[in-house]
């Protein structure tokens, strides 16, 4: 087996609020093969945009605190580098796409211009030629019509899912190994989303980077990934491969998300509903997370909290009801 | 009898264009020439991406917006003859539950005098009586009586738009325009305002007129539903119908486009929409859609399609129905991307 590019590791953060301390993430563990999309799933305040943050040292701090845990990007440990170490791998080694290209790109400059930019704090003493043939290309690379004319417009005269096309093409500018893509289709119509996504795929697979694509859409999810980890309330509730994810899902968070979605393709008379509400992460229950959103919550449950644990090759659940404790 | 009846609505924006001073004029044709109904106890479902006037639909039937021609009747009656004090019944009769519930509640309001002062407006309840009312309408939409001193700060955001919802409901309405209600909540709390909204309408009687982008969302909560691009219709039908057997390429490509919550071989690429949505500005000639149509011909592009009945009750636009439902299944898109 290769090893991994990505692995995080027992990673834990909290940030420290006037109100007290937010649990955001505790004991996160995933991993990323070389040429892998690993979905990242869940509701509002699960913590994926946290875990994405960390992966990219972004996390402020304070009020942020890494509590515990070890990022190793490409055999490097992200936690311990110095500033400039983690300037010079952002955008080159790793590069983020963000969910609202509007307020993403710089109104004032042309997109053209915004572009090289990237490519330039990575390659300074490139000349100005090559810099405009390499943007010429990135905007052929994903789809913009007429590049030569597009480099010369502002953010502002361009559509939302040109706009994010833009930030893709500097995302790809200094051909990251990583992509980290953080909702990249929430804003965008139907139509335009199912372009976006297909423009990921395809550079992915030409590029053969891996990309970690963070999404509340399952549907996204289930069209997009090799494998998917499921995260709530800042924890992990399970990691599979999609197949396995979506036909013989485990955790009954898992479940319930699943059971909840409005469906095309057949009736449903009510939809499931998962009973009652988030936990509050300042004030965590003992045992687990989701236990008194849960019907199958065993007596363990309030006690313990679970962890991740195999059930079969490959896939991992953190429930006392999976893995008999 | 229809609750609502609209026909041939159109609304019309005068913009100016280009040029920091002045500029041209134009018109922006955000909604044009839609026709529906919806009757008692029915759901009409009204899809569509951005700019495809769907919301715009949604205030001209509550005149929150003038039209600038067509009619709408409430009740049988067209809008226009609710003056005066019977101003006030059509209001009461119809009401609307907007998206985003951080937005439509007022924070410096306790929720007994968000939904107590609906009450007072219309002479529906006095003094005592309306704590007693806002209760009833509380525990309705699921929450506690007892929280009914709180701010809207104070709930979650499915509990803001239940909030919202008992809001529409205090004055008793015959309709209830949801525009996009679930779109800024999770999964798991959508789900819960989906049956929450079916339970009502059940008990009610109610019509609504229900707004989303989400298309599975409008398959489950619709009975019928309406496709719009680009200010106009292009699709209305019972929704087995209109999800089974779309005749509509853009309902059709539309249905394709959205990611499945399970795992398919399908390969998405094949079925995508090429382009980007028209400026309603500048709407294509003909067609409105045929700049993206992949079964688009010259007439397409020529003459606009008449809005016309496919099978009972199934109505498009579209000049090649008939002629493309064989090859429907067959024919990729192009590769796109």
């Amino acid at each position: 087996m290769t090893p991994p590019l990505l692995s995080v590791s027992n990673l834990t953060v909290h940030f420290h609020t006037e109100a007290g301390v937010v649990r955001a993430l505790e004991d996160i563990s995933f991993s990323i093969a070389p040429g892998e999309i690993l979905g990242l799933v869940g509701e509002t305040g699960c913590g994926k945009s946290v875990t994405a943050s960390c992966v990219m040292r972004l996390i402020p701090t304070p009020p942020g605190r890494i509590v515990s845990g070890e990022i190793l990007f490409d055999g490097r440990d992200i936690l311990s580098m110095s500033d400039e170490e983690v300037r010079l791998m952002r955008g080159r080694d790793m590069a983020m796409i963000f969910q609202d290209p509007m307020s993403s790109l710089n109104p004032v400059f042309t997109t053209g211009f915004q572009v090289g930019e990237a490519i330039v704090t990575h390659e300074p003493s490139i000349a100005r030629e090559p810099l405009r043939a390499r943007v010429l290309d990135l905007f052929r690379k994903v789809n913009i019509a007429d590049p030569e004319t597009s480099v010369n417009r502002y953010p502002h005269m361009m559509s939302g899912g040109m706009k994010q096309r833009v930030m893709i093409a500097m995302a790809l500018s200094c051909g990251p190994k990583l992509l980290i893509a953080d909702e990249p289709t929430t804003a965008l119509d139907v139509s335009i989303q199912a372009q976006i996504l297909t423009l990921i795929r395809r550079l992915q697979r030409e590029e053969g980077s891996s990309v970690l694509l963070i999404s509340h859409d399952l549907g996204v999810i289930a069209s997009m990934a090799d494998r998917v980890t499921v995260m709530y309330a800042g924890s992990i509730a399970e990691t599979a491969r999609v197949r396995d994810l979506f036909d013989d899902p485990q955790h009954p968070y898992t479940r319930g998300l699943l059971g909840a979605i409005p469906r095309l393709d057949r009736d449903q008379g009510r939809l499931a509903v998962i009973p009652g509400t988030l936990p509050n992460l300042m004030n965590l229950p003992q045992g687990c997370k989701f236990r008194e959103r849960c019907a199958e919550a065993l007596p363990v449950c309030a006690e313990k909290r679970p962890a991740l644990a195999e059930i079969r090759p490959g896939h991992e659940a953190a429930c006392h009801a999976r893995t008999g404790r | 009898m229809p609750v609502l009846d609209a026909e041939n609505l159109v609304k019309l924006y005068p913009v100016r264009t280009g040029g920091l001073f002045g500029g041209r004029k134009a018109l922006l044709r955000a909604v044009d020439g839609v026709t529906l109904s919806i009757e008692r106890g029915e759901t009409l479902g009204l899809v569509g991406e951005s700019g495809s006037g769907k919301s715009t639909v949604g205030m001209l039937c509550l005149g929150l917006l003038e039209k600038t021609s067509g009619t709408i009747r409430f009740l049988d009656r067209p809008i226009e003859d609710y003056t005066g004090d019977d101003a006030r019944i059509f209001r009461r009769k119809a009401q609307i539950v907007f998206q985003n519930p951080f937005a439509s509640l007022n924070p410096r309001m306790i929720i007994r005098d968000i939904i107590g002062r609906v009450l007072e407006i219309h002479g529906l309840a006095h003094g005592r009586d309306i704590g007693a009312r806002v209760g009833a309408l509380m525990r309705e939409v699921g929450l506690r009586e007892d929280q009914m001193t709180r701010y809207p700060h104070e709930f979650s955001g499915g509990q803001r738009q239940r909030i919202a919802i008992a809001r529409a409901l205090a004055s008793d309405p015959e309709l209830v325009v949801l525009d996009e209600p679930t779109s800024a909540l999770d999964v798991s709390v959508q789900a819960q305002i989906l049956n929450l909204l079916q339970d009502i309408q059940a008990a009610r009687g109610l019509a609504y007129l229900f707004i989303s982008h989400n298309l599975a969302v409008i398959r489950h909560a619709s009975t019928r539903a309406a496709v719009m691009y680009l200010g106009r219709l292009v699709e209305t039908a019972r929704k087995e119908a209109i999800f089974a057997r779309p005749l509509h390429p853009y309902t059709q490509a539309l249905l394709s486009s959205v990611p499945k919550p399970f795992v398919t071989d399908e390969r998405m690429e094949k079925k995508i929409i090429a382009g980007d949505i028209p400026s309603p500005l500048t709407p294509p000639p003909g067609c409105r859609f045929h700049t993206r149509c992949r079964y688009s011909e010259d007439r397409c592009t020529k003459e606009e399609p008449q809005w016309r009945e496919v099978e009972p009750g199934h109505f498009a636009a579209c000049h090649r129905i008939g002629e493309i439902e064989e090859s429907r299944t067959t024919n990729p898109y192009p590769e796109g991307g």
